[in-house]
């Protein structure tokens, strides 16, 4: 049997990497490499379709970056003359400010910032391609996942972060990056999914307290620290804004062996207090998906953090 | 939602799926897990956000024999009750105290420790305590023993530890929570005065509140859940059958089987130059604890003996001759502390040894530099922390510990709440609180400290020491453990042996349930602030299976 031809665009970033390398050492898939192709350029994504029998789009980016490539890739594989299956990366960001139990079936809301709306507008884009699978993960944990392991590392090591008392009672719905990768496989496998939207988190997941307990002591950073709320907004509101500054001039600078101390965003302060339970039972009965269990992940996590450190 | 008795309208009936009286750590932990739950729940509370001592003072006040204290110590009219006031202290009840033991009587639950157990951990979380590990090698890795050179063996268990919270304040702490919630509205200014059953009926109708207005208004509810701490629960079963008998107690047990925890100082531990752990220390996920002995369950059964735990204590503070500046800055300020601050200045029931002044003003003046130490501490590890220094510890100076032990009472049925003739500005009978320890408890606390010894004096590390005359006497003078009040709805598996069902339900009222230390049979040696939280957890569950759609 001929092996599917699977583009993964955003093969550089930490969702793409470990998915193209699965793909390439896989008996049933061929790994098409585009490193030069520009995502939001529909005539070279219309070249880089051609022939492709799935697409794994993986592209993370500003919210002006992710809309332009919803737009360019969509619009393409309308076009095409055999459209191709796209997996398409969202978030549960599409969900807004909700809180409780959230299936697939709640309304998408933009309310939570220019990103958010980028993922909204980018799922409504995708929803008119009948061959589009969504995926809707939770916070993307694990080795090489630079917002919820790498930063959060950092904060917790530098005692910035740690215990938020009441600011960190909402829900941290975690998902390994193992996971995911295995739900980008099956979302470009399995039969009879196309049009859905799929839930990614760990059923029951942690309180935001609750992981950073864990993922402290798995760091050892221990004892964990008791952040207050009004520290807390010190950070969000005093140091964030110096702090992303920072960031972008040593960015710009081009520095690579000094990094100034991460900013913590007002967003995390919102996050950590929201009650939103994804439910991801479909991803588990159509999708077949198990999820790493916490304590595993996060020992590898942290075994990963500290090598590299 | 939140709101005050004053903004309800007078016509609007309260009509609420389940009704909760109360507002401490049972009340506002039972209302958090039920936000979200599909049905109405309404949360009466008799205080307002901030302390009303005037009310406390008269709702509570009550009398006492000696040495209980006046029932309305520890005891707080407000949001969030006495958790305002708490020490913290975390402990779980241990597997042995669910157990029917028949060397005490009037022991066992009917319930498993497993049935407990699996809320402990979000119990736990609820309080700020941390993980739910009450070891020296789980939580604290990579320290010493709490005796260099003692290790656990079958009759002593020494590397155990008491979590504390922070200490949280429920009130504080789960305000805005319920405050955004859609299914549960608390009503503050809301004093439950009296249960309501129709004529015939076996269920509670409704209870009546007095608002802050002073009109009274009723709540219907299809359950009722009284979580007003184990004295005022009580009080208001006893008072709520006109005939006197009291609601819940067609087979007399209502008010009876009273515990406290009773506590003393006695005897020194004396390390053999073995390094001890004293201090308060940090557990790995940011807890303060402190280390106990406890026996093991098999010594426990094999010398009849009550569960017991000894801790390591401070010098008396009368007694000038510690050398501690802070201890005697302490002592000399005592009379500016809070009365239940003032009863710990007294190693419990011992005679003290009382300096003058002036023996004390010496300690001061010659420690000025530990006391700048401390001040700082004081104010930056406990005033101004989040996490504060549950309190201040100070070794003796002549390296040796006071032994202080507190421990469970047997439950006797002499040992009652009752009402008095005397009413509070609502017309509720006031409570009268008669507690003893039994001769039984008495030879039992002495049998532990025998076995102790015998068992630490085995060892080349360290000795315990105490004058064998004096035990009996001064355990027998040993006082109750302030805001424990324990076994008067007790549980049982049947109506002729206890006030409440498995489920905390009434035997005599199906609707009616108790979320309270008063319904625990027993009250091991462990605080009971965590397993009241556990249980509070256990019936959340419980209703919501009940009337969830």
């Amino acid at each position: 049997m001929s092996r599917q031809r699977v583009l993964v665009l955003g093969a550089d970033n930490f969702v793409g990497r470990p998915l193209a390398a699965v793909l390439a050492v896989s008996n049933w898939a061929e790994l098409v490499e585009r490193s030069d192709v520009r995502a939001d350029d529909a005539s070279a994504l219309s070249a880089a379709i051609d022939g492709v029998d799935a697409v794994a789009n993986c592209i993370i980016g500003t919210p002006a970056y992710i809309h332009a490539n919803a737009r360019a890739l969509f619009g393409a594989a309308e076009r095409a003359a055999k459209p191709p299956r796209i997996v398409h990366f969202s978030s549960m960001t599409v969900y807004g400010n909700v809180s409780g139990d959230i299936d697939e079936q709640s309304s998408l809301r933009s309310e939570l910032g220019p990103y958010a709306a980028a993922k909204v507008e980018a799922e409504q884009i995708a929803a008119r391609f009948p061959r589009a699978v969504l995926l809707r993960p939770g916070c993307e944990y694990g080795p090489h996942c630079p917002q919820w392991s790498e930063r959060v590392a950092r904060w917790l090591l530098a005692r910035r972060l740690g215990d938020l008392g009441a600011g960190g009672d909402g829900y941290c719905n975690l998902l390994h990056i193992d996971d995911l990768v295995t739900a980008f496989i099956a979302a470009l496998r399995s039969d009879g999914i196309e049009g859905q939207a799929f839930n990614l988190a760990m059923p029951s997941p942690p309180t935001w307290n609750e992981y950073f307990t864990l993922y402290a002591r798995a760091l050892r950073a221990v004892p964990v620290r008791r952040v207050s709320r009004r520290r807390l907004q010190c950070e969000t509101k005093l140091l964030a804004p110096p702090l992303k500054v920072a960031e972008i001039l040593a960015r710009a600078a081009g520095l690579r062996r000094w990094q100034p101390p991460p900013a913590i965003p007002p967003s995390l302060g919102r996050l950590c207090t929201q009650e939103i339970r994804l439910v991801s039972r479909k991803a588990e009965t159509l999708l077949g998906l198990q999820w790493t269990p916490l304590d595993q992940g996060l020992r590898d996590t942290a075994a990963w953090f500290l090598a590299q450190r | 939602m939140i709101l005050s008795s004053e903004e309800l309208s007078d016509s609007t009936p309260l009509i609420a799926t389940v009704c909760i009286v109360g507002s401490g750590a049972a009340g506002i932990a039972l209302a958090c897990d039920l936000d979200k739950c599909g049905f109405k729940v309404l949360l009466l509370e008799a205080g307002g956000l901030k302390l009303d001592t005037a009310a406390s003072d008269d709702f509570y006040k009550g009398t006492a024999t000696a040495p209980h204290p006046n029932p309305a110590e520890f005891r707080r009219v407000m949001f969030g009750g006495t958790t305002s006031i708490w020490g913290g202290r975390c402990v779980p009840f241990d597997r042995i105290d669910f157990e029917r033991r028949d060397y005490i009587p009037n022991s066992g639950w009917p319930i498993s420790y497993d049935d407990v157990l699996r809320y402990y951990p979000r119990a736990m979380a609820y309080c700020d305590a941390g993980t739910f590990d009450f070891t020296v090698g789980g939580s604290l890795p990579g320290k010493t023993s709490t005796i260099a050179g003692f290790s656990d063996d079958s009759v002593v268990m020494a590397n155990r530890i008491e979590r504390y919270s922070l200490p949280t304040d429920f009130g504080k702490r789960y305000r805005e929570r319920l405050a955004r919630s859609e299914n549960v509205t608390v009503i503050l200014h809301a004093r439950c005065v009296a249960l309501k059953k129709s004529a015939g009926e076996d269920r509670v109708e409704s209870i009546e509140f007095i608002d802050r207005n002073g009109q009274r208004k009723r709540v219907q509810a299809q359950a009722f859940v009284l979580a007003a701490g184990g004295m005022e629960t009580t009080r208001l079963l006893l008072a709520a059958d006109p005939e006197g008998r009291g609601l819940g107690n067609a087979s007399d047990h209502l008010g009876r089987y009273y515990a406290c925890h009773f506590e003393n100082v006695f005897g020194k531990l004396i390390p053999n130059s073995a390094r001890v752990a004293f201090d308060f220390e940090k557990t790995a996920d940011g807890v303060y604890c402190r280390r106990k002995m406890q026996f093991s369950a098999d010594a426990q059964r094999q010398h009849r003996l009550l569960n017991t735990a000894f801790r390591l204590h401070f010098p008396e503070y009368s007694d000038a001759s510690h050398g501690s500046p802070v201890m005697s800055a302490i002592y000399l300020a005592k009379s500016t502390l809070l009365p239940e601050y003032q009863m710990i200045l007294q190693h419990s029931a011992q005679l003290p040894v009382k300096s003058p002044a002036t023996a004390h003003l010496r300690n001061v003046v010659l420690g000025l530099p530990k006391l700048v130490v401390f001040a700082f501490d004081w104010l930056f590890r406990g005033t101004l922390a989040t996490r504060k220094l549950p309190y201040t510890l100070v070794p003796n100076a002549d390296g040796s510990f006071p032994l202080e032990f507190n421990s469970e009472q047997t439950p006797l049925a002499s040992s009652r709440i009752t009402l008095t003739n005397e009413v509070d500005r609502h017309g509720l009978r006031r409570v009268h609180a008669e507690w003893r320890v039994c001769e039984e408890d008495v030879e039992a606390a002495k049998r532990a400290y025998a076995l102790l010894r015998e068992t630490l004096n085995r060892t080349p590390v360290c000795r315990l020491e105490f004058d064998e005359e004096r035990l009996h006497s001064s355990i027998s003078r040993s006082v109750p453990l302030g805001g424990h009040h324990i076994g008067t709805t007790r549980m049982a598996a049947t109506a002729a042996n206890g006030v409440v069902d498995q489920n905390c339900s009434v035997f005599e009222s199906p609707n009616l349930f108790i979320a309270s230390s008063s319904v625990f049979p027993t009250s091991s040696h462990a605080n009971p602030t965590l397993t009241i939280v556990a249980l509070a957890l256990r019936l959340a569950e419980h209703l919501k299976a009940k009337f969830a759609a």
